[in-house]
């Protein structure tokens, strides 16, 4: 009995111990946003702020570096990437403020109307999730994962600043093997630079071969994609949209499909049949980080068809949308025979 | 023996002193049951109480010969005292069980509450938070760490950017054959991951960031 007061002083004690390590970990005045609307202002910092930075860029065991200039100037936007490792080579792109593509609009959080009447959102495909905060370029950030949700696609882990609502870290990964593919991810940020663009271009030594690279595909509220190949995938997976479709001499047939945040695209060439080649199939696979090349060297009637898939998909995947492929005029062919 | 003697005369000037042990007074106590009633242990320990008397002018302190059975008997009282009382009311045992409980089931809710929660997420946590505290350390975020040595992003080993693998594949494809890659077919992958890296970002919300995938351009001639 004359223990009994000191137990209670101990449990009080610890009670209020508690109490006070519960209202210290609690930010006082910063409430956590969602995971949907970080990523929705993602999107429009990305396009409309100007900032200057640099990246590291990390792939089965390399690391690269890269410069990156936004701004935008008239309204019009200019993005420039640049290698500050090996070759002094760049990519520079000029574009509308104000266009819409069909990743930023799903990034966004926007719902896409399709043909068939139905809507599709990224959320259809992944989970997203506040996953807390992180300090990233001397910046903090909030941490976004997004979360596959069957085995069709690859995760994504994202870093938000907390004042512009730039990216600052971007983590692809496998979440079947728990293994990060790439990484990117900024040493340094500057917002509002006052340097012109150009001499982000002299600052890396003359001269400077920078490849120009097609504008931005602006879109509207409804999906409408324009064109096909002959070649079909007769299974793809759930929510890949096909964003367009463009024929080369060089490369055939390609169509680029996306989900919103992941794309690949399907190459197709007929090719005429050499004489004497043994008519065998073939396969080989690249990768390099989260980017899968699977080539196919598949017989078709009295030619050989050579089928590229290219994308940040799992390697199982692009084989499934290899073996799928069929030609549409073999469908539709197929079609009017059941009629 | 008389290392046996030195440590008993050490007891008993620790007892002397007020800096005894328990394992002190046990050794002089049984020395002197051992030696019975003429105990020289017991004579020089009353020597010593003696002498501190008339050191600190306590003439008139009693000085009881009989130390053994008053220490004893001094024994016996402490640890009387220190045995828990053998009755505890009933509603004293229950309040102090249910305090605990509730102090446990707090500290629970309190700490599930920061936990976050999902099967994925806690392992990619986890190591997210682990590559975020070694800064230095170039290895991707959320996942294992390894080596600084080693490779930093995924363990698979992945083709050099310059030369391409080809695996044979078992598929479905009626006998797969190695693919071995022409220069023509390599120059050709190239061009199509360039040509897919600006499909993806003409139609994506990352702007020019899916170039840092593409291979190094090679400079035109005579530039």
């Amino acid at each position: 009995m004359r223990n009994f007061p000191n137990l209670l002083s101990v449990v009080g004690a610890c009670i209020l111990f508690m109490i006070t390590q519960a209202h210290a970990q609690q930010p006082k005045s910063e409430a956590a946003p969602s995971a949907e609307f970080l990523l929705s202002q993602l999107g429009e910092a990305l396009r409309s702020q100007n900032y200057q930075g640099v990246f590291t860029f990390e792939y089965g065991g390399k690391l690269e570096t890269f410069g990156i200039d936004h701004r935008v100037e008239d309204g019009v936007e200019k993005e420039l990437l640049y290698r500050t490792t090996g070759s002094k080579s760049g990519f520079l792109r000029d574009g509308l403020l104000n266009c819409n593509t069909l990743g930023g609009n799903l990034i966004n959080g926007q719902q896409l109307a399709l043909s068939n009447g139905d809507h599709y959102a990224i959320k259809r495909n992944y989970q997203l999730r506040l996953a807390g905060q992180d300090r990233i370029a001397g910046r903090d950030a909030w941490a976004v994962q997004l979360l596959p949700k069957d085995e069709f696609r690859y995760g994504l882990s994202f870093a938000i600043d907390k004042q512009t609502n730039l990216l600052l870290r971007y983590v692809v990964f496998d979440v079947q093997k728990n293994t990060a593919l790439e990484r990117l991810q900024f040493a340094t940020l500057v917002t509002d630079a006052d340097t012109a663009l150009l001499e982000d271009l002299e600052r890396f030594g003359e001269p400077t071969y920078v490849q120009r690279v097609v504008s931005k595909q602006c879109v509207g509220e409804r999906y409408n994609p324009s064109g096909h190949s002959p070649w079909k995938p007769t299974w793809l997976p759930p929510g890949f949209l096909l964003t367009g479709y463009s024929y080369s001499e060089s490369e055939g047939h390609m169509e680029t499909y996306t989900d919103g945040l992941t794309a690949f695209s399907i190459f197709v060439s007929e090719s005429q049949s050499r004489e004497g080649e043994a008519r065998q199939a073939k396969q080989g696979l690249s990768s390099k980080g989260a980017i899968t090349a699977l080539l196919s060297l598949l017989p078709h009637e009295e030619s050989m068809v050579s089928i590229a898939i290219v994308g940040d998909i799992p390697p199982s995947v692009a084989q499934r949308i290899t073996l799928s492929l069929t030609r549409l005029q073999a469908v539709e062919e197929s079609a009017g025979n059941d009629d | 023996m008389t290392g046996k003697n030195d440590a008993i005369n050490e007891s008993l000037s620790a007892l002397m002193d007020g800096e005894h042990t328990e394992l002190d007074l046990r050794r002089v106590l049984k020395a002197a049951e051992a030696e019975g009633q003429e105990s020289s242990v017991m004579s020089t320990w009353a020597n010593y109480h003696k002498q501190e008397q008339i050191h600190n002018k306590e003439l008139d302190a009693v000085c009881n010969d009989d130390f053994l059975a008053g220490i004893q008997a001094a024994i016996a009282d402490e640890e009387l005292q220190m045995q828990p009382p053998r009755r505890q009311s009933a509603f004293h045992q229950f309040a102090a069980k249910g305090a605990m409980a509730a102090c446990f089931t707090f500290v629970f809710l309190i700490g599930a509450s920061q936990l976050p929660f999902g099967k994925a997420p806690e392992s990619v946590d986890a190591t997210l938070a682990a590559d975020s505290v070694s800064p230095s350390a170039v290895v991707p975020s959320g996942f294992e760490l390894p080596p600084l040595n080693a490779r930093t992003v995924s363990s698979v080993p992945s083709a050099s950017s310059n030369a391409i693998i080809a695996q044979p594949r078992t598929t479905a494809v009626v006998n797969p054959r190695e693919f071995v890659l022409s220069p023509e077919m390599q120059e050709r992958l190239h061009r199509m991951i360039m040509r897919h890296t600006e499909e993806t970002s003409a139609n994506g919300g990352l702007g020019v960031l899916p170039f840092s995938r593409v291979d190094t351009l090679d400079e035109p001639e005579g530039r």
